[in-house]
């Protein structure tokens, strides 16, 4: 077992956060639905670090994505 | 395939959609999940992460291949005197698409671009008329839907499964350049 900080999205979900990525001057949270880890996203902490928000737009999505799978793709779970 | 683009099309829009949310530290709950959990979850990020990659590197390869009937298209829409309007240059495009190394793919970039089942329509009966009925598959097409039909696709599977069909022609040429290279 691991300890996970959770979180709770707009319609009452928690979400695991597996992982804070810094990428430039962000940080990245990696959620994963504690009950269906089919159901997943990326959130992003705001300039005060007070709320979590969602993404601007898809090309930030694909650069989020890009560094995580580049950090754990060889990695064996 | 498609359940790695389901994932990563509901991961986008959850990531990109949505209201900000207080980040209370002291109120957050710690769990203890199993890792098994955890390596699902960082598995289901690399599979989109994988399934993204993979799909702007096909996307970048059907670019590469219609790029040039993208050209040929453009070069036969042209504007009325007054600017206020476009058409096609049918027989023309027409020939271009019969005289074109890839005449299913030109029709494709058509498609894409006209948007608009009367105008298919017309260029399918224009490249009939021209080549005497006895164009792409040496058959007549009446109109779009036939010329669809002789593909083996129909209205609803022909996108996606000719943008299948052309990223695989174009993976099939690019596997041929470089054994000529070698």
């Amino acid at each position: 077992m691991i300890n996970v900080d959770t979180i709770e999205l707009e319609q009452g979900v928690t979400f695991a956060i597996i992982d804070e990525l810094k990428i430039g001057s962000k940080t990245y949270l990696y959620l994963v639905n504690v009950n269906d880890v089919n159901d997943f996203c990326i959130r992003k902490l705001s300039d005060d670090e007070e709320d979590v928000i969602p993404l601007d737009d898809d090309k930030e999505f694909e650069r989020a994505l890009e560094v995580f799978t580049k950090k754990y793709k060889n990695e064996e779970f | 395939m498609n359940n790695y683009k389901n994932s990563y099309e509901n991961a986008r829009i959850l990531s990109t959609v949505g209201k900000p949310v207080k980040r209370n530290k002291k109120s957050s709950k710690i769990i203890q999940i199993k890792i098994a959990l955890f390596a699902m979850g960082a598995a289901c990020f690399i599979s989109a992460g994988l399934y993204m990659k993979n799909v702007s590197a096909e996307l970048d390869l059907y670019d590469n291949y219609t790029s040039q009937y993208v050209d040929m298209f453009n070069k036969e829409v042209k504007r009325t005197s007054d600017n206020q309007h476009y058409y096609y240059e049918y027989n023309d495009l027409a020939r271009s698409i019969l005289n074109s190394d890839d005449p299913d793919a030109f029709l494709y970039v058509a498609y894409q671009h006209m948007n608009n089942e009367s105008y298919l329509d017309e260029l399918i009966k224009r490249i009939d008329q021209i080549n005497g009925y006895n164009n792409i598959a040496s058959e007549k097409y009446e109109d779009w839907d036939g010329y669809i039909e002789s593909l083996g696709y129909n209205k609803k599977s022909y996108s996606s499964s000719m943008m299948d069909e052309i990223v695989e022609r174009a993976k099939e040429e690019v596997s041929k350049d470089s054994k000529v290279v070698r």
